[in-house]
């Protein structure tokens, strides 16, 4: 199905001007049921004009380098979608856009999969479920081959933000509400208001338990959680996201590699916050995990310090052989240089007497780019690529509760098939995210296939790709101390230099006589920025271009010892 | 007379709990000559947050003055939702806890471990062991850029420490009026980081975002 031609994401690096749902000489009649249906969509929303042009939400440089990089993959029978599981709209107090507006520019920038994840609270729950579902729904509608999700960014009792969502289905409000009504932190508090309190935390895990009793009782077919910017305030401690994972290892399975927000870091002289790259500016408080350093609370090369610490966070539980991922996201809100502002009801989201109650009304366009906004669109910047069996929501969630994923940055790469074999001669073999059985003492391949960028990013450059190290580190079983974040066995084995202008690169590392199980995972650099003496990511500056400093991370593939 | 003086009341962060602290010290603006010296003042966590205060009483108080002034210091204290602890410090030796005090609980309860955290955290400044420093020796001349060999000169700070990076005497490092270093095992340390333009700036600043507009 998606061998070594363009996969079916190859149809995102679409452009608006050839499609006749934006050519207003094509007459109605002569469209397609699902054409005509993506017309009324953009002509509802403003977007497609009387010139038949599509407009635009955003302006500025950024935008006007829109056609992005589709990402591609051969790896056998998957296709490999872009995605993003952390967007808000007009139903969170903090945001702005519409459902329709994310679709849209997520479809510009060969986005194949999106959730929305409003913040909970009890407005929420109320009124705003309810209300995003029927935008959701028209979406889906209007952009059949787009698969939009809807999800919750939950307040986990205790902890920070999660993305939850679940396929669609008849019952998907209600299975919303009810899960946010019973177990967000936000609604909790009043009751409960110590935040950091073993109460809470025993909520969240009765929340992930209740998750994974949904989809064994056959109510939804699948459920997912990701902990969000899992290192922004300290927060989510070590033996919570143990925790997390332990009461529901099918459902809550991964973070946030890489926060969204990444251009809160650029100039105020540039028209950004100059904040820091993430908006991760924070420092430890009483509801912090007291052993996380202070750099835990930056940002390195864009990715989160759990992730990109190698020995840190994320090895040490992939070291005890958790099954546990990273994505990269948006959490877009309102976004870099945009014109659109929020629009009626601002102050009134919270208020049960306001019309605006849960949902903001439609932003309005100013006309001129906002000054001070930290975000990109869905696929601008960060794109989570999953490899999905078919292009369907339960096929995506399943390769990302397998985590057949890999993230990156500015589009650094076009395409990654990463395989772990007996053999380098293989083609097939074990993906991301799988497991490898080897024998005692036998030898184990990882083959590694990139496609360099051949097309401008958003930023208008083709990223070169510099350098790719193969991180490896012993799988020592379930660790008895929960709060332990270091594993100081897992190291850098191999740096590969990349050769300047090479577009097909190929690179293979042998494990010879292997005698104990591990695991292996990759990331990638287009190797403008490290920390001094050192190939590690940067902790970030601030102000800082997010363009100027790329990475990609994969998921890992893990040896075990037949 | 020395005193090392102890507050805590239920806060949502830092900044508030500083507030609060400088809005209590107003109270004795009006002292004149017996106008208590603040010569240092400290943030810690434990569970809830705490901020103590290394206060010198001047000679003119007297040591019968003193105690009612420290009589007034808890009383304020009280009247503004403190839970107070007062102790008399002796050369390096730790506060002798003198006062302890509780404004009237709400609940009924009273919130014992909320003493034990208040002389927990006098033990931590006395000694200099730990503790969030909001003012100290020189932080108000401080200027709002200045080179660490500057900085470490002009101010009580000891060590300018930069995340992920390296810094020199020469470093300059941007302030922009909000410095808060901290203890470690008896020497103050600032944290710093990069910028983007080869300045370094303090590590914590004053006006951190607020996730979703500070509503969670």
């Amino acid at each position: 199905m998606c061998s070594d031609h363009q996969p079916e994401s190859g149809d995102h690096d679409h452009d608006h001007r050839h499609d006749p749902v934006n050519d207003l000489s094509v007459s109605n009649s002569d469209l397609s049921p699902s054409d005509l249906s993506r017309r009324h969509f953009l002509q509802g929303i403003g977007l497609l004009t009387a010139a038949g042009t599509v407009g635009t939400f955003a302006v500025g440089t950024n935008a006007a380098a829109a056609a992005t990089t589709p990402v591609a993959a051969a790896s056998g029978e998957l296709l490999w979608l872009s995605g993003d599981h952390h967007i808000h709209t007009q139903y969170s107090p903090d945001a702005q856009y519409t459902v329709a507006q994310h679709v849209v520019q997520a479809k510009r920038n060969a986005i194949d999969w999106m959730v929305i994840t409003d913040h909970g609270s009890v407005a929420h729950e109320k009124v705003s479920v309810a209300r995003t579902n029927v935008d959701v729904t028209s979406a889906r509608n209007a952009f059949p081959d787009m698969l939009v999700f809807q999800g919750l960014e939950w307040n986990i009792p205790g902890a920070e933000h999660g993305t939850v969502f679940f396929p669609p289905t008849e019952i998907e409000v209600l299975m919303l509400q009810l899960f946010e009504g019973t177990f967000d932190g936000a609604i909790l508090r009043p009751a409960n208001p110590k935040e950091n309190s073993p109460f809470m935390e025993g909520k969240a895990t009765d929340a992930i338990y209740w998750l994974a009793e949904q989809v064994r009782a056959g109510r939804v077919p699948a459920a997912l959680f990701f902990a969000n910017h899992p290192s922004r305030r300290g927060v989510d401690s070590p033996h919570e996201i143990r925790n997390w994972n332990d009461a529901g290892p099918g459902v809550a399975v991964g973070m946030e590699g890489a926060p969204g927000h990444q251009a809160a870091g650029i100039a105020k002289t540039l028209g950004g916050p100059e904040s820091a790259r993430g908006f991760y500016d924070n420092t430890p408080t009483i509801d912090s995990f007291p052993g996380y350093p202070l750099e835990a609370y930056r940002t390195f090369g864009g990715f989160d310090w759990m992730t990109a610490t190698v020995g840190g966070l994320w090895d040490s539980l992939l070291t005890e052989g958790r099954r546990w991922w990273i994505t990269a996201n948006s959490d877009s809100h309102s976004v870099y240089q945009d014109t659109f502002r929020r629009g009626a009801g601002d102050g009134k989201y919270a208020d049960p007497t306001s019309p605006f109650f849960g949902a903001y009304g439609n932003p309005v366009d100013t006309g001129a780019a906002i000054a001070g906004n930290g975000d990109f669109w869905p696929g601008f910047y960060s794109r989570t690529v999953v490899g999905a069996k078919a292009r369907s929501y339960v096929s995506v969630m399943q390769a990302m509760g397998q985590g057949r994923m890999w993230v990156m940055h500015g589009d650094l790469i076009s395409a990654l098939d990463v395989r772990v074999n007996g053999t380098s001669m293989a083609n097939d073999g074990i993906t991301l995210g799988g497991s490898y059985s080897v024998k005692r003492g036998g030898d184990v391949v990882v083959t590694i296939k990139i496609t360099a960028a051949t097309k401008p990013n958003n930023n208008g450059q083709i990223p070169q790709l510099a350098r790719v190290d193969l991180i490896s580190g012993p799988q020592t079983g379930r660790t008895v101390d929960k709060d332990t974040f270091k594993a100081a066995g897992t190291v850098v084995t191999k740096s590969f230099d990349v050769q300047k202008g090479a577009k097909d690169i190929t690179f293979t590392y042998t494990f010879k006589d292997v005698r104990q199980s591990f695991y292996v995972r990759l990331r990638g650099t287009d190797g403008k920025a490290t920390a001094p003496g050192s190939i590690e990511p940067r902790l970030d500056p601030n102000p800082i271009d997010p363009w100027s400093d790329l990475w990609f991370y994969a998921n890992p593939i893990f040896i075990d010892l037949a | 007379m020395d005193l090392t003086i102890a507050l805590h009341t239920p806060t949502v962060d830092l900044p508030e709990l500083e507030h609060h602290v400088f809005t209590w010290l107003r109270r004795f603006d009006d002292r004149g000559e017996h106008r208590p010296i603040v010569r240092e003042i400290a943030t810690h966590m434990r569970g809830r947050y705490v901020a103590t205060l290394h206060v010198t009483l001047p000679g003119s108080v007297g040591t019968e003055n003193a105690a009612t002034l420290i009589d007034r210091f808890a009383g304020d204290a009280e009247a503004c939702g403190f839970h107070v602890a007062i102790g008399e410090t002796h050369g390096d030796v730790a506060s002798r806890c003198c006062v302890d005090a509780a404004p009237p609980s709400t609940d009924g309860t009273n919130d014992r471990t909320a003493h034990h955290d208040l002389r927990d955290s006098m033990v931590e400044h006395d000694t200099q062991r730990s503790g969030r420093l909001v003012t100290f020796d020189g932080y108000d001349k401080l200027p709002m850029q200045s080179t660490v060999a500057a900085i470490t000169m002009s101010s009580a700070i000891h060590e300018i420490r930069a995340l992920g990076a390296d810094v020199s005497d020469e470093t300059e490092v941007v302030l922009d009026g909000f410095v808060r270093p901290q203890y470690e095992a008896g020497r103050i340390v600032l944290y710093v980081t990069a910028r983007g333009d080869g300045l370094f700036q303090t590590y914590e600043t004053a006006d951190p975002h607020q996730c979703c507009g500070g509503l969670h």
